[in-house]
């Protein structure tokens, strides 16, 4: 395990000794910042049953974030390798690919949840501006970050392997930003299909993540959504796998 | 021999294939095992609300109407879902939990505004106004019920009527009585009807006034959430109590007694294993002619006194209920407290015979042993415990109840307009009319659930602190951080 500790805190590193890390979070929690500005403000008008996590993911700022920072985060992880040429030294050191692999998806994923992490502050800054401890309940927000977290698995698997198939950063970033994109919009499909029993709609509605994320933003926790989540990273990062093996066979 | 290893490739085009086999084999195994693992966890679920409100809990009562659904009851949510967002979001998520529990739901959503074509066709189809722009359509078998979006909260006017503030909050969202009840509508079309008496100064379904006299909140109880329809019924125009009548409400009679003929006929009715609600109070001055000639066979006994259990002369709580019968164990496992008006002791008659077929008397409500009753014939005063209400049954075999079936209360008035609002009440005339109509799957209360609103009231200089802090606090001490860490990785 120690080489894999070793790769993931060199490429947390990467994120965090140079300015392009602290740009990334200073974007999304303007972001993020302008989003809950736009809840309070909501909530100076007319009052609302909704809990604040709920009203947070509402808002087009959320999936904008989320969406935007993946192949952000993502891009460099093997593209920048290859075109620089480390990607060669990396691979003749002990390390076996699926360490190399997992050690890059770690280190993105804790990247995007330190990037979430300034969302305890404005929930804060919420809780004490509505002087009502239920605007902060603690498990609601604790399955948000699940949530949040599920999510990024999936987005951070996505972009590594779009990094991982591209020496090309830019087109790397496009095509995680792709993939995610189809994924998202996939959502607003399976609400134009008419009521119907069927594979087709069973599936939308399985892949719907506006519908995972309002259970999760309301305290829910549903096995079908942490299980199409993990599960879906998995493929993802066998996907990549397989494009890192392939040097061994081109 | 070396020459022949040299040239060798060291990878075939073999090799390469079967390579690209094995990867584009093994992509597609783990995107079957994908494929498997999702399939068979939308089948096996597991939904756990770990959140310390439960906003999104289903009762009892709709959790057993879901699961014995067998018929697809499609329901379409047709909202403007800016305008109304608030109330839209509670609606989705609480249909959203019924379609979870069962495959039977099919649930969608139309947005007026953004697809308004689907929503002309959609209240065509059902024959409502287009100026109808929030609606909940359920649909099962050629039955259609509508739910209309503005009865589903229940308002706070209290600070508005005491001036202390100029907001009417929402209260409370009746979203899961109504939506039950549709589906139970539509699911299981078979109308049940009702009948209440009239001619003998009996309580008006019909007068909507908050007076002791108008009973229209207790018969919207039997239409909105029982679905039982309701009609008057004047018995000396009728042959017979009508075929189509199951439960018959004698609601109070006060003014008239009742002829002879009618009594035959609600007599024949009983025999005959009907349903019924009697209900009388202390304003009566004369007997109905019920109580004798009818109730007394039945086993049960009405004193001509008048009955309280505080205090307060206008009201009381009950004190004692039966915590066995399906109606009153409920009120007590909630906790609630039926409030009545002034009232005559209801009780078992002492001769009353008992046998295996003989019909079954239960007191379902008891004054405390410190009540007072005035006897109004012999005007005296006495102290002690009083039966409030009783509840008769026939030919109840292991649950099955094949024969007559009779609630008696002392007191009308609580549940009229003034006094029905009563939680207890309320839930007591819900319970009564289940049980009457024989429909143990409801005997539960969905009661509206409580709403908890966010509102921030700001000043102009507190805005700006957030938004300072939102947007330009947070964010640039985070850019500052990182241009000090890259200067001093520079330097």
């Amino acid at each position: 395990m120690q080489p894999f500790f070793t790769l993931t805190r060199r490429e947390l590193g990467a994120y965090f000794v140079s300015l392009t890390g602290y740009v990334i979070i200073t974007v999304s929690l303007f972001l993020i910042g302008l989003s809950f500005y736009t809840i309070v403000s909501k909530l100076q008008a007319e009052s609302t049953p909704l809990p604040i996590t709920e009203l947070f993911y509402i808002t087009p700022f959320f999936w904008l974030v989320l969406l935007l920072s993946a192949p952000i985060i993502t891009m460099r992880v093997f593209s920048l390798e290859h075109s620089t040429g480390t990607f060669e030294t990396l691979m003749t050191t002990p390390i076996s690919d699926w360490q190399v692999v997992m050690a890059k998806f770690t280190a993105s994923l804790v990247f995007y949840m330190v990037m979430w992490l300034p969302l305890l502050g404005c929930l804060a800054a919420i809780r004490y501006v509505t002087r009502d401890p239920s605007s902060m309940d603690p498990n609601i927000v604790g399955t948000t970050f699940l949530g949040i977290f599920l999510l990024g698995c999936l987005y951070m698997s996505m972009g590594c392997f779009a990094s991982s198939v591209t020496k090309s950063q830019m087109i790397a970033a496009m095509l995680s930003l792709a993939i995610g994109l189809s994924l998202f919009i996939l959502t607003f499909l399976g609400e134009q299909l008419p009521m119907e029993k069927g594979w087709a709609v069973a599936t939308l509605n399985h892949m719907s993540m506006l519908e995972h994320m309002q259970d999760f933003s309301r305290g829910v926790i549903d096995s079908r959504a942490v299980i199409y989540y993990l599960s879906a990273t998995g493929f993802f990062l066998f996907l990549t796998y397989r494009v890192v093996e392939s040097r061994r066979w081109k | 021999m070396g020459d022949d290893e040299t040239s060798r490739p060291s990878f075939s085009a073999g090799m390469r294939w079967g390579k690209r086999f094995n990867v584009g084999f093994g992509t597609c195994l783990v995107f079957a095992i994908l494929v498997m693992v999702n399939y068979l966890s939308s089948r096996y679920f597991l939904r756990k609300e770990i959140g310390l409100s439960t906003q999104n809990a289903l009762s009892p009562q709709t959790e057993k109407l879901l699961k014995a659904l067998t018929n697809d009851v499609e329901i379409t949510i047709l909202f403007d879902t800016k305008a109304e967002e608030d109330i839209y979001g509670l609606t989705s998520k609480l249909l959203k939990e019924y379609s979870y529990r069962t495959p039977k739901i099919l649930l969608k959503t139309i947005d007026f505004n953004r697809n308004p074509s689907a929503a002309q066709l959609l209240l065509a189809k059902h024959k409502l106004s287009g100026l109808q722009k929030n609606v909940i359509v359920f649909h099962c078998n050629d039955t259609t019920k509508v739910v209309y979006g503005n009865n589903l909260s229940e308002y706070d006017i209290q600070p508005l009527l005491n001036q202390t503030s100029k907001e009417i909050r929402r209260q409370g969202f009746k979203g899961e009585s109504l939506f039950t009840s549709a589906i139970l509508a539509v699911a299981y079309p078979q109308k049940l009807k009702a009948y209440f008496t009239v001619g003998h100064g009996e309580h008006d379904p019909m007068l909507t006034t908050s007076d002791r006299r108008a009973y229209s909140k207790f018969a919207a109880i039997l239409t909105e959430e029982n679905n039982i329809q309701f009609s008057r019924l004047y018995l000396p125009d009728t042959n017979a109590v009508p075929e189509d009548c199951n439960v018959l409400i004698v609601a109070g009679p006060s003014t008239a007694a009742f002829a002879e003929q009618e009594l035959t006929k609600i007599s024949s009715y009983l025999k005959s294993g009907g349903r019924a609600l009697f209900l009388f109070n202390t304003e009566t001055k004369l007997e109905s002619g019920i109580e004798a000639k009818i109730l007394a066979k039945w086993g049960v006994g009405i004193r001509f006194n008048l009955v309280v259990d505080s205090e307060n002369p206008s009201s009381f709580a009950v004190q004692r209920l039966d915590a066995q019968h399906p109606i009153t164990k409920n009120i007590l496992s909630e906790q609630m407290s039926i409030e009545l008006y002034p009232s005559r002791a209801v009780g078992m008659l002492s001769g009353a015979p008992k046998g295996p077929t003989s019909p079954k008397v239960e007191v379902l409500a008891q004054t405390s042993d410190k009540a007072v009753g005035f006897d109004a014939e012999t005007k005296a005063y006495s102290r002690g415990t009083y039966p409030l209400m009783v509840a008769v049954e026939q030919g109840s075999i292991k649950g099955v109840t094949t024969g007559a079936r009779i609630i008696v209360t002392g007191d009308s008035f609580f549940l009229s307009n003034m006094m029905i609002d009563n939680e207890a009440n309320h839930f007591f005339a819900s319970m009564v009319i289940n049980w009457l109509a024989d429909r143990p799957q409801l005997l539960f209360e969905i009661g509206p659930k409580p709403i908890h609103e966010f509102k921030v009231s700001l000043s102009v200089s507190k805005m700006r602190q957030l938004q300072f802090l939102f947007l330009a606090g947070m964010p640039g001490a985070v850019l500052l951080f990182g241009i000090l860490v890259w200067l001093k990785r520079r330097s």
